[in-house]
């Protein structure tokens, strides 16, 4: 189990993590979602040892490792950009843990195997690394940070740099590995798709602070405040006190915070409560995107699944499924 | 093959013409003025009596002297390279990877010495180590001396070589390394020594080359006992007057160094592995904490005495006379004959070389210029192949075309021996590949798009030559003839063959002079060694002012 207290990391007149807590227990895998600045990866970097905290601890299994020198961790790191040895074959870059851990030569080369089998990457040992393709040398980096069975993987937004269908295609992949290893992992990301794919918990970071811990379904259907709600991609948070003078529905909740309306949950009634101008409307492959304007200059972003689709001008009054409505803090 | 400001449907004949004078006059020059004399060197040391003989050759490799001699240069090139990579490696480290106050102005201050003329490096090491030395140690004619100046002078090409790759080398290769549990010694030599090992053998490689051939180091402080191959053509030319040996030697020279460019670039090609750059500003980081400020204070430490003592105690003994601090030497400097034995007033030795430096520097200019404008903008493979015939000089020693000058420039038209011009043409020679070494990166870094840009605003091609090429080339132009001038100030391994007792050069006055008995000859030298390296200095300042940021170094 891993316990990270109270930490705090400063660079100069910076703050970069911010007094935080975090527990992952064994065998759990926890995603940290913030946007690029917000200190994840310096969380990641001073559990693995490779940065210094101003204060707080982290310990493992109750033991103090603040202090302990990166090498000495046990840990998996798996790299932006992977950072494979250019200088060394595919087989050598897996073998090279296996190697600080003192092993027998064929012991390494039986383990090599083995692993690289389990990435789907057999017999391609003997090859450099200069030449494998963005998710082949994914699978080394895996590979290599899996082999020496560490106690515990963290993982630096490993897909950050491959495009979008290959991405998708390794989630994947990795989920399946990561759920047959059975291993307690730490992955740092800014796609809320990975993070909602892979965790048992995510951690939802900003501005070095954590915002909301919480399986994917509570993260997904019900963000704390503002900055995971915007985060996740909900852009219709309105205040409750405009939704109410707008004749909106309304749940209960804070007064300070906003009221979501999520963009897929509207359908059109002569009835309905919202009414408005389109102002704009884009084509997303199985649906429009429209942007409706309201009174007061409210605007709402709306899913559009149905028939005839409105134009730009178009006057719609609209009704909206109370499964679709929630409140967050501020 | 050349592109951009020339204009393509130009009246062909003109264009032929052009053609043939920018790659003719470099052509002609090297023709003329290096593979001429180089093949004389050849055929008189196997073809000394006009039939083909290995005598002289075989002399050589009788000669136990001469076995020793070509022994010598080997290993004393080989240990001086170890040690200025072993002293110089953590120098790299500290400049690449941690930012600190001040370290502009040092990674300019460890270049000094390598754009010190050699005999003034010789000079400074006599000051603080020869028999007269501050340090009152006398280690003249070891190789401990030896050593120390090769290290002295070489710093800055491990400094620059390794540390340009190191402030770039991705700082997770070893952060890799050491979550996959290495320790700090483990992971460096595991990971981050082995992604160094191009620059370190571009470095090693240099290093050896310039130990290897090595002139006036040795000359001045290995005196009498120890010879390199250099130094041994000089003596059996100008002292024994034995031709046949010395042009076997310089045959034996020029495969050695032959063996060495080609065993470095064979490494180069096998060892290209991508790496992953990244830019310094990722890589460096804050020098907080005790442990950093340990290592770089401790690195100051070590750069300071090796680098900055030697100069300081040269320009400190130049102005200490036996009646305390003065200018004596300095007053003495217009003297000649009396009790400066010089045949030549020494102030007369420095006229003539701002004049064969203002000569040499067109010179190198003119060929070095027109052999930029064909390797900087062509493309083919052609030009390639210009560009490795013109680097030739480089990895030819100096000794060896001054020795070819003497030998081959004495009948017809080509009777320069007892011309003065035959100085600044040598330096020139000596200065063509730096020229070009400058001037062509300058050139080829223009970057295409500025010409697109004023192709579509409406400049027609003359027009665009006029306002975006011509302005970069003539900069370039001006930093490579600063630069020839700089080597022509040193020059010293050319010169002392051809140079005639009555046309005396700074650097050959100041080796003559300390060739002679007494403290005012000793002073004067050392006088004129800070003269000659505040004059280089100056030269070198002008031309980093006017070199546009990184391009063109080496």
């Amino acid at each position: 189990m891993l316990e990270v207290r109270n930490l705090t990391v400063r660079f100069g007149d910076i703050t970069a993590v911010d007094e935080l807590n975090l527990t992952v227990g064994t065998g759990e895998i926890v995603c940290v979602l913030g946007p690029s600045g917000c200190g994840k990866s310096t969380l990641l970097r001073v559990i693995a040892g490779l940065e210094e905290p101003a204060s707080g601890t982290v310990r493992w299994e109750g033991e103090d490792i603040t202090r302990l020198p990166v090498h000495r961790r046990g840990f998996g790191l798996m790299f932006q950009d992977y950072a494979l040895f250019p200088h060394r074959s595919v087989a050598a870059n897996v073998a090279f843990g296996l190697r600080m851990q003192g092993l027998a030569k064929n012991e390494i080369r039986r383990r090599v195997a083995e692993v690289l089998g389990r990435v789907g990457l057999a017999g391609m040992g003997n090859r450099g690394t200069g030449r494998l393709s963005g998710g082949q040398q994914q699978r080394v980096a895996l590979a290599r940070a899996i082999a020496p069975s560490p106690r515990l993987l963290m993982f630096d937004e490993p897909l950050g740099s491959l495009d979008r269908g290959l991405r998708e295609h390794l989630v994947i992949e990795l989920s399946e590995v990561l759920s047959g290893l059975g291993i307690t992992a730490l992955y740092v990301t800014h796609d809320q798709e990975e993070a909602l794919a892979l965790a048992d918990r995510v951690m939802v970071m900003n501005s070095g602070r954590v915002e909301q811990i919480g399986s994917p379904q509570e993260i997904w259907s019900q963000p704390r405040n503002e900055f995971a709600a915007r985060f996740l991609g909900f852009n219709n948070l309105v205040r409750p006190q405009s939704a109410r003078r707008l004749g909106w529905p309304v749940p209960e909740g804070p007064e300070d915070g906003y009221v979501v309306y999520r963009p897929d949950g509207f359908g059109v009634d002569p009835d309905g409560p919202f009414f408005g101008i389109v102002r704009s409307r884009t084509y997303r492959g199985d649906h429009f995107l429209i942007m409706l304007r309201s009174e007061g200059d409210t605007s709402l972003q709306i899913v559009v699944r149905w028939q005839p689709v409105p134009a730009v001008n178009d006057e719609l009054r609209l009704r909206v499924d109370p499964a679709a409505v929630f409140r967050v803090g501020p | 093959m050349i592109r951009g400001f020339i204009p393509a449907r130009i009246d062909s004949l003109r264009w032929i013409a052009a053609r043939s004078v920018v790659v003719g006059i470099p052509l002609g020059f090297i023709a003329i003025f290096f593979l001429y004399p180089v093949t004389s060197i050849i055929w008189r040391g196997l073809n000394p009596d006009g039939i083909l003989s290995f005598d002289a050759l075989g002399e050589v490799f009788a000669d136990g002297d001469l076995r020793q001699v070509a022994w010598f240069t080997l290993w004393q090139a080989a240990v001086s390279t170890l040690v200025t990579i072993v002293v110089a490696l953590p120098g790299a480290y500290i400049m690449s990877q941690y930012r600190f106050r001040g370290r502009s102005v040092l990674r300019a201050a460890v270049t000094v010495p390598l754009i010190l003329p050699t005999v003034v490096v010789g000079v400074a090491f006599l000051a603080l180590a020869g028999p007269r030395g501050s340090l009152g140690l006398d280690l003249a004619g070891s190789i401990w001396i030896i050593l120390l100046a090769h290290t002295f002078y070489n710093y800055a090409v491990v400094v620059r070589t390794v540390g340009g790759l190191w402030s770039h080398l991705d700082p997770r290769m070893e952060q890799a390394a050491r979550v996959l549990g290495a320790g700090r010694m483990r992971a460096f030599f595991e990971v981050t020594l082995p992604l160094l090992r191009p620059a370190i053998a571009a470095a090693a490689s240099i290093v050896f080359l310039f130990s290897f051939t090595s002139f006036g180091v040795i000359l001045i402080l290995g005196a009498p006992r120890r010879a390199t191959l250099e130094v041994e053509i000089f003596r059996q030319t100008a002292q024994f007057l034995n031709l046949p040996i010395a042009a076997a030697l310089a045959i034996l020279q020029l495969f050695g160094v032959f063996l060495i460019l080609s065993v470095y670039s064979r490494y180069q090609e096998r060892r290209a592995i991508e790496l992953n750059l990244r830019p310094a500003e990722e890589v460096e980081r804050s020098a907080a904490g005790w442990k950093p400020k340990m290592v770089i204070g401790g690195n100051l430490v070590l750069m300071g005495l090796l680098l900055f003592v030697p100069l300081g105690v040269l320009i400190r003994r130049s102005v200490t006379t036996s009646t305390g601090l003065g200018l004596d030497f300095y007053r003495n400097l217009n003297q000649s004959g009396g009790r400066t034995t010089l045949a030549v007033p020494p102030t007369e030795a420095m006229v003539n070389s701002l004049l064969f430096a203002l000569v040499a520097s067109f010179i190198a200019l003119l060929v070095g210029g027109l052999a930029s404008i064909v390797v900087g903008y062509g493309r083919s493979r052609w030009s390639r192949w210009f560009d490795s015939l013109l680097m030739l000089p480089l990895g030819t020693s100096a000794v060896t075309v001054g020795f070819g000058f003497l030998i081959s420039l004495d009948k017809g038209v080509l009777n320069l021996r007892t011309n003065w011009f035959l100085i600044p043409l040598a330096h020139a020679l000596v200065a063509v590949p730096f020229v070009i070494r400058v001037m062509a990166p300058m050139i080829r870094s223009i970057d295409n798009r500025l010409r697109e840009a004023a192709a579509v605003l409406g400049a027609g091609p003359v027009r665009v030559g006029r306002e975006i090429d011509l302005p970069i080339v003539a900069r370039a132009g001006l930093v490579g003839a600063g630069f020839a001038a700089a080597i022509s100030l040193g020059e010293f391994g050319a010169t002392a063959f051809i140079v005639r007792p009555n046309v005396l050069t700074l650097p050959v006055a100041i080796f003559r002079l300390i060739g002679r008995p007494g403290e005012l000859n000793f002073g004067m030298a050392m006088a004129m060694s800070v003269i000659l390296m505040a004059v280089t200095g100056i030269v070198m300042m002008l031309v980093e002012r006017l070199r546009p940021g990184d391009v063109g170094t080496f």
